[in-house]
């Protein structure tokens, strides 16, 4: 059941529900109509997790003692990059949705993760972040109505 | 009998089939864009529907209600990301199904599961609405509360051979629904003064960035898939008689559940989707198998979530009292037409409510046709090269994030619940438990305060002023005890063998 390295888990489950206690402390004196108030569950579900990730830690370091060379979850930073990758394009595009706009941000996203991902054909990187991009705007903004961000093309149209 | 062949008379004229189809086809079109859900689709239809006669346009809304029901489930099993809230279910074993090469027998099992919850759905309101709203209104908050924590039960059953990661799983989902504005005491709870928690996690951010970003980050870390070729042919295979025989008493008791389900005010499709996976899963001879493409898993979600399509207007015909959002859209619609559902609607305008019976039955029918051309439309992306579906899953699930609120924060969370996700598959927690207790967490907590203000602070009354929430509670500390216990056994047993 347990793993190696499985106090990794536990030391993460042990952050959260600290993250959470912390979290409620100041609502500790709020009144609320009824006896459990804001605080009980949060409190109970963070409880809960604290102690999950102690039992991992403590069988971890059991295992670990014993010598037990039992199978563990390895963790290849590298194998990380594309993620990384990925996440710091969607912060670029977060970043530039409300100036750019959705017409002009998403083409570079759709493109770079092509990129990420290994594809490099430049027609088809292209031909598939424009149509992409031009497909879901008309979609959302004149089939669903959904008023995507027009950045500063808001001013020209 | 003279009432249900009234209705039929009204559904077969030539206006309300054409309205019954295309409201099913935009339903379904609807359900599968991610981030529009049933409700949305509805609501964009109900302007069109002012100058339509009473009956025609209901029929329309309620093509819709079934057709995005079911419309989740085809990109919850071709990309891993379920266009509606109910169909994240679908994708724990529709998407491994179309992993392993069995995309047919996924989307079919999925069509034919979701037309016949909904028949089943459309009989019940036939026959049984008046006594099904006395059995829902005597569900209260305690029994609201029993209902919740059965259903959850279901994250020890999740966390494949660690319980104890499937029950963190489940907790940190239950911990993320209590972000946002308290509902009694109307204080903000864990927001961290960020002003867009105030309002809570949203349940379509999460689902996206738990399941479909996830999933391109995990092909990502892959390899190189740039050059992989994908046009390989895809199996649309419909499934056989003999498939179809043993999926039938699951779907019969999922599509009953989800009647119940969508009977109670405020349980809604993705509730009932839950419950039946669960009681499918813990009632199956292989419980392993779940999770790894067993059509089972995705037969139950999809005939519950689509029964709950005629369990959900037993409120709202019956007693008036909307139980979801697409049945308020749907009681907007009575209003603008100058119609008070209730008891008294089925006498002095029968016409109205056994059409709805028979045109939600209609509606079913049409939804295989339905299905069947959005299937074969749908099925094309799996075969774009892979480099450019994982691009366009990414814009996808953006868009559909920003659609579902018009705020950017939900891109942001997207892309946290994403990094979220990909931690916990590496590390074996299964997100499925997150988003179980993401969804029944504030329906637990909520009546959990509620039951404890009307037990005036017993907990102990909570549990044992009610026969239903007694059986409901003694049923979900069994299902947690087993599931704890249940692996020892099994080592113990295959030891001494």
């Amino acid at each position: 059941m347990f793993k190696r390295n499985d106090w990794i888990f536990g030391l993460v489950a042990i952050l959260v529900g600290a993250v959470a206690l912390f979290g409620i402390q100041e609502l500790a004196d709020v009144q609320s109509m009824d006896p459990a108030g804001p605080t009980a569950l949060p409190r109970i579900l963070a409880w809960g997790m604290i102690g999950i990730g102690a039992i991992h830690i403590i069988a971890a370091l059991l295992l670990r003692l014993k010598e037990n060379k039992g199978e563990g979850t390895t963790f290849s930073l590298r194998a990380f990059r594309p993620v990384a990758l990925i996440v710091a394009c969607g912060c670029v595009f977060i970043a530039a949705l409300p100036y750019l706009g959705y017409p002009l941000s998403m083409p570079p996203l759709i493109a770079a993760v092509m990129v990420i991902v290994g594809e490099r054909r430049a027609p088809r990187i292209i031909k598939t972040s424009l149509l992409t991009t031009a497909v879901l705007f008309a979609i959302f903004y004149w089939g669903l109505n959904v008023s995507l961000p027009l950045g500063f093309l808001e001013e020209l149209i | 009998m003279s009432n249900i062949l009234l209705g039929l008379k009204y559904v077969m004229q030539w206006q309300s089939l054409l309205m019954l189809g295309v409201g099913v086809l935009w339903g379904t079109v609807g359900g599968m864009i991610p981030g529009i859900n049933a409700t949305i689709a509805m609501a964009l239809l109900l302007p069109f529907t002012w100058g339509m006669d009473p009956v025609v346009a209901i029929m329309l809304l309620a093509g819709v209600y079934c057709g995005g029901e079911y419309g989740g489930s085809i990109p919850a099993v071709l990309i891993g990301a379920p266009g509606t809230n109910a169909a994240a279910c679908t994708v724990f074993d529709g998407y491994a199904l179309h992993r392993k090469g069995e995309t047919g027998k996924a989307l079919y099992a999925s069509l034919f599961s979701s037309v016949f919850g909904g028949m089943v759905g459309a009989v019940a309101l036939m026959f049984i609405a008046i006594p099904l709203s006395s059995v829902a209104l005597a569900f209260g908050p305690a029994e609201y509360f029993a209902l919740a924590a059965m259903g959850l039960t279901l994250v020890c059953s999740l966390g494949e051979d660690n319980v104890l990661k499937g029950i963190w799983a489940g907790l940190f989902g239950m911990l993320l629904s209590t972000i946002g504005f308290d509902p009694f005491a109307g204080c903000p709870r864990l927001t961290f003064d960020v002003l867009s928690l105030s309002d809570g996690l949203k349940m379509i951010p999460l689902m996206m960035g738990l399941f479909a970003l996830t999933e391109v980050f995990n092909q990502s870390m892959s390899g190189t898939v740039g050059d992989t070729a994908e046009h390989k042919k895809i199996d649309l295979t419909v499934p056989g008689l003999a498939d179809l025989k043993k999926w039938l008493p699951w779907g019969t008791l999922c599509a009953a559940l989800g009647v119940l389900i969508g009977a109670m005010p405020g349980a809604g499709a993705t509730v009932a989707s839950f419950l039946a996976y669960s009681f499918v899963k813990k009632s199956s001879k292989d419980p392993d198998s779940f999770g790894k493409g067993n059509p089972l898993g995705v037969v139950a979600p999809e005939s519950a979530n689509n029964a709950v399509t005629g369990g959900a207007m037993v409120p709202l015909l019956a007693l008036g009292i909307p139980g979801s959002n697409s049945t308020a859209i749907m009681l907007g619609a009575f209003m603008i037409h100058n119609v008070t559902p209730g008891p008294m609607l089925f006498v002095d305008k029968p016409e109205i409510p056994y059409s709805i019976f028979t045109a939600l039955f209609v509606a079913n029918i049409l939804m295989l046709l339905a299905g069947y051309i959005c299937i074969r439309f749908a099925v094309r992306i799996a075969n774009i090269p892979k480099s450019a579906l994982l691009a366009v899953i990414v814009a996808l699930v953006f868009t559909g994030s920003y659609a579902y609120s018009g705020e950017i924060f939900d891109i942001q969370v997207v892309l946290i619940c994403g990094i979220v996700g990909i931690f916990m598959k590496k590390g074996k927690l299964p997100h499925a438990a997150t988003v179980l207790g993401f969804v029944l967490g504030f329906i637990m907590e909520a009546n959990l305060r509620r039951a404890l203000i009307v037990s005036k602070g017993s907990y102990l009354g909570v549990f044992t002023n009610s026969k239903i929430s007694t059986v409901l509670c003694l049923i979900a500390a069994a299902s947690v005890l087993w599931s704890l216990f249940a692996p020892l056994v099994r080592r113990k047993k295959a030891a001494t063998a």
